[in-house]
């Protein structure tokens, strides 16, 4: 037995380490009373912000038709290998294992994730588009090695025949830094994809439709484990187009590689049958998330392509021009069908000497051989009559010198010029040569062929033809149709009916009296027409006088319409360097005429 | 083998709080564990019941004897240590495992009882009410040579849990201030030199991020802050057994061993926080009436520095849990997963009931 030991001392300090410890559960219960009582609401949001995940489900883009129906843009499903910037722990690994995938561009990746910084990190980053077979399985094969990697199913714009469809339908690609500072894109997020020229841009709002979302319970690696609820998408509406693809593919194959445009309307309607823009290019290498290769090709490209020219480039329309100033001097008065004038080959107006075209001059010409043989004299001397005021609003009331208002983006206005342009414009005074000038298509007057084609369907209509447009009409989901009503912008002209009717036999004559446009002639179908040669006079040309390159060769126009009796359809051709107006537009009016009549006859035999 | 006149004495209170802790952890095991492969909760149910078998073992044997064996287990223990430094085997990137008979255990967990047996045996026959630099020097020594190598393995964190044991044993012998303040100075400063010269940076993450997890939250902060939300957005009463998302979902780390504390709170809220903390406290203040009503020094010792090692634990793991700590994966007694550690905790309430049994005799 052993002695007892005195303990007392030690109880105090037993007490103070109970109490030590007693202290640091106490507060550590009420840090758990501050989290738990406190702020709880707060921690609540954050394990739900955690676990739920919204994510967006793409609404697909609507198709595009042509007037038969037929497809010219749809979407493809397409493989995308996609980033997981919420699976990123280690981005230096990360980056590092993703240089080491051969089919991987690290580039993309770094600078993908630069640009979508502003991004919440659950929206995955693509880093590549229409992946292979291989590199899915690739990917997929790896999900434990590369967690922030995955496969996603997009569906891509895909237009099955590009070259055809790109001046009118134009590409989509990914949302611009700019663009999202601009209120109709204010719904968009960077890397969406939207309509970036044509008719996708004009219509990216029916074209679009709404995206859905679903929000999706995700574990701490992002991946999905359930879904709670989904909203699912509208879908972007079915869009018709005015244009018929056949004719379209006529008309580009008859350009056989010449630089150029062309336009066919329906002069009843004011719709676009045809619009061609050659060279063209291939839509599907501009659309999705990034540009390929053959992107700079398209860009370094010397004849532009991406410029719509029916549209987006302005012309001197020469010879053409003179129907404008034929109706405005029967209008005035000034002149009638019978009056005549003498042409030497050349006429001296208000002390310059103005050349006709040919050399030993037409002899005595009235209205409708002046046209059939586009003498210059005769023009000279109803323009001058007329005057430059005069001739100025005839040219406006006939389509030039403001946007025809067609659905397509990016249409100029070309110019018509007058005393008052010339002052504010140039501050100088405009000089009596001009006008003579401007009465046969040269001087500073600027038309696009669109406005050509518009000019040539008032003439054709008497001026009742309607706005030209692309769009047909549309339609959503639910099949309700939305028909396009051309009558809005159909511009009240108010010249008689007999005006019109003279200057339409005149262009009768040019293509079926051997006049300057027979070569647009088709047999039974009374085409009219007139041609237009252009002077290209660049000073780079003057300069080097020497070199007779195709850049010196003059551009050629050809407008008309046919048939003459219950005109149907209107054409105008430009063919950028193509010569005579006669010789090489003309005949690819012709095709564009004939495609026409033909498809025109043989549905009407399968509808009766 | 139990005299029966001992268990007039036996501490229902303690091995009732204890039993019931033991239960919450396995079923809190069980509920962490759902999206790791199966098992878990059926192992530390296992490692319950041989911690029960140890504890009976533990508490048969008069602490009297097991102290003055004390010294042989000291040696023992340092030799395991020793060994697992050089053929140990690694699991998270510490060395700090050894096979006896098919069973892995790991002897730095051993060592903390050992080391309680052996400040008691040092202390048992010291009667000044001072301890001097002598007995802080063998205190010192008794204490450091298992510290450093189990820090050598490197598990810093088992290491670090010597420390109260060998706090608790001086201030109960009885420590001069200046030695207070002396010691705290050098605990300073060897932490500054082992800052900038010892630890990994994966250590220093570990201890910085605490302060502002919000910092680098996919980094070192993400453990921090992914506890406190599970814990936070548990509320009052809690998102109901196995429905915890933080914890489901993958969110917390460590869900079944370190941060099981989170998964307590996410799932059972404060009610549950504040009933197991409840029985900790229970515990632990069973634990220092054990000391205070034990018939010798060794006994009071022996129960003193062993109920400071389980405070201690709860302390540091439930102060990181609640995101006041830093991360140093120190496990919590009776909830964390882990066989060794679980048989640890047993093996000590046994020593406290066996102190208590032998109270003043009659």
């Amino acid at each position: 037995m052993k002695i007892y030991d005195d303990l007392k001392p030690l109880e105090s300090r037993l007490a103070a380490l109970e109490l030590i410890i007693g202290v640091c559960l106490s507060v550590l219960a009420m840090t758990f009373w501050y989290l738990q009582i406190l702020r709880t609401d707060h921690y609540r949001q954050l394990s739900e912000e955690n676990r739920i995940r919204e994510a967006v489900v793409k609404a697909p883009r609507g198709l595009v038709l042509d007037r038969n129906r037929r497809i010219l843009a749809e979407n493809r499903p397409s493989f995308s290998i996609i980033v997981r910037r919420e699976g990123i722990t280690d981005l230096t690994a990360t980056l590092e294992k993703i240089r080491r995938i051969p089919f991987l561009n690290i580039d993309t990746v770094v600078t993908g994730l630069a640009k979508y910084k502003s991004l919440p990190s659950h929206v995955p980053i693509v880093i590549k588009e229409d992946a292979g077979p291989d590199e899915v399985a690739f990917i997929e094969a790896r999900r434990l090695e590369l967690p922030e990697l995955a496969v996603q199913v997009e569906f891509k714009r895909y237009y099955p025949s590009p070259q055809a469809v790109s001046p009118v339908l134009g590409y989509v690609s990914e949302v611009s830094e700019a663009q999202l500072h601009q209120s109709s894109f204010k719904t968009l997020r960077a890397g969406d994809l939207v309509g970036q020229a044509g008719l996708e841009r004009r219509y990216d709002a029916l074209l679009r439709g709404v995206d859905g979302r679903s929000r999706e319970v995700v574990n701490s690696r992002g991946r999905k484990i359930s879904e709670l609820d989904r909203i699912e998408p509208t879908p972007g509406r079915t869009v018709m187009l005015t244009v018929d693809m056949q004719i379209t593919e006529a008309l580009r194959t008859a350009f056989q590689g010449k630089v150029g445009s062309a336009v066919m309307l329906d002069v009843r309607t004011g719709e676009i049958l045809a619009l061609v823009s050659e060279p063209s290019y291939d839509s599907n290498v501009l659309t999705g998330h990034f540009s390929r290769e053959e992107w700079t090709s398209i860009l370094s490209n010397p004849y532009h392509p991406l410029q719509n020219r029916a549209i987006n480039n302005v012309h001197s329309p020469g010879s053409t021009f003179k129907l404008t100033v034929a109706i405005g001097g029967l209008e005035e008065g000034v002149i009638t069908p019978g009056t005549t004038f003498f042409c030497p080959g050349s006429a001296t107006i208000y002390g310059h000497t103005f050349n006709c075209w040919k050399a030993g001059g037409h002899g005595t010409m009235n209205l409708h051989s002046a046209i059939v043989n586009s003498c210059n004299v005769y023009f000279y001397q109803v323009g001058k009559k007329l005057g430059i005021e005069r001739i100025a609003r005839y040219a406006r009331i006939l389509g030039f010198g403001s946007p025809t208002g067609v659905d397509l983006t990016g249409e100029q206005s070309g110019l018509v010029p007058d005393p008052q342009w010339k002052k504010s414009a140039r501050g100088a005074d405009w000089y009596p040569g001009e006008t003579i000038s401007v009465a046969i298509g040269q001087g500073s007057l600027l038309v696009s062929p669109l406005q050509m084609a518009y000019h040539a369907a008032l003439i054709a209509s008497s001026g009742s033809t309607f706005r030209p447009h692309v769009l047909r009409s549309y339609w959503d989901a639910t099949g309700q149709v939305f028909p396009n009503d051309p009558r809005e912008g159909a511009r009240a002209v108010g010249i008689s009916d007999a005006v019109f009717e003279q200057v339409r036999d005149g262009m009768w004559g040019v293509v079926n009296q051997g006049g300057t446009g027979h070569r647009a002639a088709v047999a039974g179908r009374d085409v009219c027409g007139k041609t237009g040669t252009v002077q290209v006079a660049s000073k780079a040309n003057l300069k080097n006088p020497g070199a007779v390159s195709e850049a010196l060769k003059v551009h050629s126009w050809f407008v008309g319409f046919a048939p003459l009796d219950k005109p149907e359809v209107a054409v105008a051709v430009f063919v950028e360097h193509g010569g005579a107006g006669g010789e090489t537009a003309a005949p690819i009016a012709k095709t564009a005429f004939e495609a026409y009549f033909s498809l025109r006859d043989d549905r009407s035999k399968t509808a009766s | 083998m139990i005299d029966r006149r001992l268990l007039v004495n036996l501490d229902w209170v303690l091995l009732g709080s204890t039993l019931l802790v033991s239960i919450v952890g396995v079923m809190l095991v069980s509920s962490a564990s759902q999206s790791l492969q199966t098992g878990f909760a059926e192992k530390q149910a296992s490692w319950c019941a041989i911690g029960l078998v140890v504890m009976v073992i533990a508490m048969s044997i008069d602490y009297h004897r097991l102290a003055d064996q004390a010294p042989v287990f000291y040696l023992l223990v340092i030799l395991a240590l020793m060994y697992v430094l050089f053929f140990g085997r690694i699991i998270s990137g510490a060395r700090s495992w050894i096979t006896l008979a098919g069973f892995r255990a790991q002897p730095s967990e051993v060592a903390k009882i050992v080391l309680a047996l052996m400040l008691t045996k040092y202390f048992a026959e010291f009667r000044q009410n001072r301890v001097s630099a002598r007995e802080i020097g063998a205190v010192a020594l008794i204490v450091g040579i298992p510290l450093l190598l189990t820090a050598a393995q490197p598990d810093l964190g088992t290491a670090v849990t010597f420390l109260p044991i060998a706090a608790s044993a001086l201030i109960l012998a009885g420590m001069p201030t200046r030695w207070l303040v002396g010691i705290i100075c050098t605990f300073l400063m060897i932490s500054l030199f082992a800052w900038f010269f010892l630890l990994k940076d994966y250590q220093k993450d570990r201890l910085t991020s605490f302060i502002s997890p919000e910092a680098d939250p996919k980094g070192s902060g993400y453990h921090s802050i992914q506890s406190r939300i599970a814990v936070g957005s548990g509320g009052f009463t809690g998102k109901g057994y196995t429905q915890g998302t933080q914890s489901r979902l993958e969110f917390l780390p460590a869900r079944h061993t370190d941060f099981v504390f989170s998964v307590l709170g996410e799932e059972e809220g404060f009610v549950g926080t504040l009933a197991v903390l409840g029985l900790y406290m229970l515990i632990i203040q069973r634990g220092f009436s054990a000391a205070r009503h034990a018939r010798d020094r060794a006994g009071l010792f022996l129960a003193a520095c062993l109920t400071s090692l389980i405070a201690f634990h709860i302390i540091i793991n439930v102060g990181m849990v609640a995101g006041v700590l830093p991360i140093t994966g120190i496990p919590l007694p009776f909830l964390s997963y882990g066989g060794s550690f679980t048989a640890v905790m047993f093996v000590s309430v046994g020593l406290i009931l066996n102190v208590r049994m032998r109270k003043t005799v009659n």
